[in-house]
C-alpha cells in the first residue's frame, strides 16, 4: 500500500471501521513510513482532542424537560381512566388475573420477572447516579470488596483489551437473593453484568443466550461454574455477545 | 421495596446530555440547543408508544437530529443546509504543520470555534461518531445516509477540521 492509499483509509482505520486484511495493510506501512505514522497519531490526538469539546445539559434544562414532560406523559395515561366504578372492576379483574396468574405461574413468568428485575438495575445504576458501589478498574480492588457482602467470589476479568473497561461493582438485589453487578465500559456505553449462584434447577453450564429486549436494552445470559450471569446494556445484541464470549474466555483463562 | 419510575423518564431522559450536545453543534448555539432539546423531549413522548425497542439514545438523537434541521430551515439558515459535493474533495493535506495543529488543538475554545465552522454534513457525522462514539452503521441510520457516506464526510470532515484549526494560528490562511 502506498501513501495515497493510507491517507485515503486513515480516517476509517483510526475508528477501526476498516476489514481485517485493510487494516493488517495499513500497519504494514505505517511500520515502514514515518510520514504516515505521524498522520495516524495526529489522527488520534484530534479524536481525543474533540471529544473534550463536547458539552453537557445544563441542570436547569433537565429540570425543565422533566416538568415539560410530566404532564403529557400523564395526560396520555388517562385515557386509560375510566368512570367511576372502574376501581371495582379493576379489582375485579385483578383478582381474576391474579388467579390466573397463579395457576399458570411457571418459568416463563419468572423469567419475565427476572429480566424485568435485571433491567431495572441496570436503568437504576444509569438514572440515580449510582453506578458502581466501588469504582475501580483493578480487579484486585473491585473483587475483594464483595467479600462478606455475598457469599460468593465474583471473578473480575481485564476485558481492556477487548474493549471493555472495567469501571467498577455495585451489590444488587435480583429474584430474591443478593447480586453482584460488575460494570464495564464498551465506547461510551456501560455494561452491567449482574450474577448470582444458579439454582438448583439450572445447568452448571450453559451457553450464552440472548434475551428479548427489554425497553431498549439488549440482554444475554449464560450460566458458567454454578452462577447465572445477566448481561445489560444499550449496545448492540451483537456486541454484548462479544462481551460475553470475552468474559467466558478470560474467565477459563484463569481458572 | 419497589422503586416506581416512568417508562419514558427511565427510557429517555439518561441521555438528556447526549441530545443536548447534539443540538448544540447542529444549532451552532446553546440557547437554541435548549429550545432543540425541549422540543425535542416533547415530540418523544409524543412518539414513545411507537418506539420499539431498539437503541434509546440513537432514537432520541435522530428525533433530536431532525428537530434541529427543521429548526434551521425555520431560522433561514438554508444556505447552511446546501448539499456539498461529495466527490469533489482531494485527500491530500500534507501541508498541515504538526506542531501547530497540536497548539491549536490544546485549546478547547479554538477547538469549539473550528467545529462550528465546519459545514453541516460534516458537523453531524463528526459529533455522531467522536464525542458519541457511534459506529459507521449507526451514524447511518441517524444521519439517514449510507455507511459509504458517513465513511467519506468523516474523513473530508476531519480534513476540514485540520484545516480550520492549522488556519487559524496562520493569520495568512495556510492556503497554497
Amino acid at each position: 500500500m502506498n501513501c495515497q492509499e493510507t491517507q485515503h483509509w486513515l480516517s476509517a482505520y483510526c475508528d477501526g471501521e476498516l476489514p481485517m486484511p485493510l487494516t493488517l495493510e495499513l500497519e504494514q506501512h505505517f511500520g515502514s513510513c514515518q510520514t504516515c505514522a505521524l498522520m495516524r497519531d495526529n489522527a488520534t490526538l484530534m479524536t481525543k482532542r474533540i471529544r473534550t469539546a463536547a458539552v453537557t445539559a445544563p441542570e436547569s434544562l433537565k429540570q425543565r424537560v422533566r416538568a415539560a414532560v410530566k404532564p403529557q406523559a400523564q395526560a396520555a395515561r388517562i385515557v386509560w381512566a375510566g368512570p367511576a366504578w372502574w376501581p371495582g372492576i379493576a379489582a375485579a379483574a385483578a383478582l381474576v388475573i391474579a388467579a390466573f396468574v397463579w395457576m399458570t405461574h411457571d418459568r416463563a413468568q419468572e423469567k419475565r420477572l427476572l429480566l424485568s428485575e435485571v433491567t431495572d438495575s441496570h436503568i437504576r445504576s444509569l438514572i440515580g447516579d449510582h453506578l458502581v458501589d466501588v469504582a475501580s478498574s483493578d480487579k484486585h480492588t473491585v473483587r475483594p470488596w464483595f467479600e462478606g457482602k455475598v457469599d460468593f467470589a465474583p471473578a473480575v476479568p481485564d476485558l481492556s483489551a477487548q474493549g471493555f473497561k472495567t469501571i467498577g461493582g455495585r451489590l444488587d438485589y435480583i429474584g430474591g437473593h443478593s447480586a453482584a453487578a460488575l460494570v464495564y465500559q464498551c465506547r461510551k456505553h456501560f455494561i452491567s453484568l449482574l450474577l448470582w449462584p444458579a439454582g438448583a434447577d439450572e445447568n452448571a453450564s450453559s451457553g450464552i443466550q440472548s434475551e428479548a429486549a427489554q425497553r431498549g436494552y439488549s440482554i444475554v445470559r449464560w450460566t458458567a461454574g454454578g452462577m447465572s450471569y445477566w448481561a445489560i446494556s444499550e449496545i448492540s445484541e451483537d456486541d454484548l455477545k462479544s462481551f460475553a464470549q470475552a468474559f467466558l474466555g478470560e474467565v477459563k483463562g484463569v481458572q | 421495596m419497589e422503586l416506581r419510575i416512568d417508562p419514558f423518564e427511565q427510557t429517555v431522559l439518561p441521555h438528556l446530555d447526549a441530545a443536548y450536545n447534539l443540538a448544540r453543534w447542529l444549532a451552532g448555539n446553546e440557547h437554541d440547543a435548549q429550545d432543540i432539546v425541549q422540543e425535542s423531549c416533547l415530540r418523544a413522548v409524543k412518539f414513545f408508544e411507537g418506539f420499539r425497542g431498539g437503541n434509546p439514545r440513537a432514537w432520541l438523537l435522530t428525533i433530536v437530529r431532525n428537530t434541529s434541521y427543521t429548526w434551521l430551515k425555520k431560522r433561514s439558515a438554508v444556505h447552511a443546509l446546501a448539499s456539498i459535493d461529495d466527490e469533489e474533495f482531494e485527500m491530500e493535506d500534507v501541508s498541515v504543520n504538526p506542531q501547530q495543529l497540536e497548539m491549536a488543538m490544546a485549546s478547547v475554545e479554538r477547538m469549539r470555534a473550528a467545529i462550528d465552522q465546519l459545514s453541516l454534513e460534516f458537523r453531524e457525522v463528526i459529533v455522531l461518531r467522536e464525542m458519541e462514539e457511534y459506529s459507521y452503521k449507526e451514524i447511518a441510520d441517524i444521519a439517514a445516509v449510507p455507511i459509504g457516506t458517513v465513511m467519506s464526510r468523516l474523513a473530508r470532515g476531519r480534513q476540514q477540521l485540520r484545516h480550520l484549526l492549522s488556519a487559524e494560528t496562520q493569520p495568512n490562511g495556510g492556503q497554497p
